[in-house]
């Protein structure tokens, strides 16, 4: 199978850097690239894919197996975005303004100096905040939902709530990734278009 | 499959593009909406416009190109939240434009739609290529509803 390379980018940092990473569907986790690399399932490592054949431990296996709906028995972390912009929260909201409009962005997580996820900000939030304010004074509390998280409870989430998009958090509550609307037709499309491949 | 009108949501409340940016906010704000499609006299659509564009239009200026047009889809198609505005960011809007901008010179000039008979197969297909999360549904020129990405995910949902 073939799997998306997802980097955390990091706007607006005198420590910017990026975290390059794979969701395992094996493992039902995601992994630094670099681990991918010595993985004897993995085939092929590019940049922006890897095809791997990995088998699904047996705790994922029950897990998935308990109640399988909507979307099959896909993970949150199988169809979220590719490219997940995050802040520091002692960014000033002036310098995170710049580099969302440089970069036409909506919304970008925040995180703590730990690198654990704290909430979300707008556009309209830094826009609007003085331009030496640090994040943490305007950013909006989200609850997360986790990767290991089933598709089918979140898009139900996201339906319910009319949320478009919601942040994705790993094992140890570090962003991993978003999971948007269209995030979700696209793997629900792909999964329609590959049982159907003829159509 | 189903067809496009038998999702879309009716009763699209649009605007008309001679109307002043002050008339523009005030009605956005009435109706607690974060954009509405702009329409000529003759009910024909020419645009969108949305609360962003009015920050914009008053804060960064210097941003827009000269048509308007930005790189990425205009807001009021990535905004798929169909909720309103909530009332905090209602309370806190507030234009001071006593210039004679009209909705036109502000409106992004493109309309994203599909036909009222398209299948929802095909509207997802248009949101997903266009990076889309929210469709107008036209009838005879004229649009008649609205469709979003999380309108297509309840309907997979309750399927």
């Amino acid at each position: 199978m073939t799997l998306p390379v997802r980097r955390l980018r990091i706007l607006a940092s005198s420590q910017a850097h990026a975290h390059v990473s794979v969701f395992c569907p094996g493992r039902g986790q995601s992994m630094p690239l670099t681990q991918c690399t010595t993985c004897e399932h993995v085939h092929r490592v590019g940049e922006h894919e890897i095809e791997c054949s990995p088998p699904v431990e047996p705790e994922l296996a029950r897990f998935l197996a308990e109640d399988p709906r909507l979307g099959g028995d896909a993970l949150v972390g199988e169809a979220m975005a590719t490219l997940v912009p995050c802040a520091y929260v002692d960014t000033p909201a002036g310098e995170l303004s710049l580099a969302m409009a440089r970069e036409h962005l909506r919304s970008v997580i925040v995180m703590d100096r730990d690198e654990r996820f704290v909430g979300l900000v707008e556009g309209q939030d830094v826009e609007t905040a003085p331009a030496e304010a640090c994040l943490h004074r305007i950013v909006r509390a989200v609850a997360p939902v986790h990767e290991r998280s089933r598709l089918a409870s979140t898009i139900e989430r996201m339906v319910k709530e009319r949320a478009r998009a919601l942040p994705v958090v790993d094992e140890a509550g570090r962003p991993a990734g978003i999971i948007s609307d269209l995030d979700a037709l696209r793997w629900l499309s792909g999964k329609r278009a590959a049982a159907a491949p003829n159509r | 499959m189903k067809t496009a009108a038998e999702v879309m949501t009716r009763n699209v409340l649009s605007v008309h593009a001679d109307w002043s940016v002050t008339e523009l906010a005030t009605f956005l704000c009435d109706h607690a909406i974060s954009g509405a499609p702009v329409v000529a006299a003759d009910g024909q659509p020419l645009g969108v416009v949305s609360l962003t564009d009015i920050v914009r239009d008053s804060v960064v200026a210097s941003a827009r190109t000269s048509n308007g047009a930005t790189a990425e889809p205009h807001a009021f198609y990535q905004d798929a939240l169909e909720r309103a505005v909530a009332h905090e960011e209602v309370a806190r809007f507030r234009v001071v434009d006593d210039s004679q901008t009209t909705v036109r010179d502000i409106m992004t000039p493109t309309i994203f739609s599909v036909p009222s008979n398209a299948d929802v197969q095909e509207v997802a297909e248009v949101m997903i290529r266009g990076h889309i999360h929210r469709i107008f549904v036209m009838e005879s020129g004229a649009i008649v509803g609205v469709i979003s990405a999380l309108d297509l995910l309840a309907l997979v949902r309750d399927a």
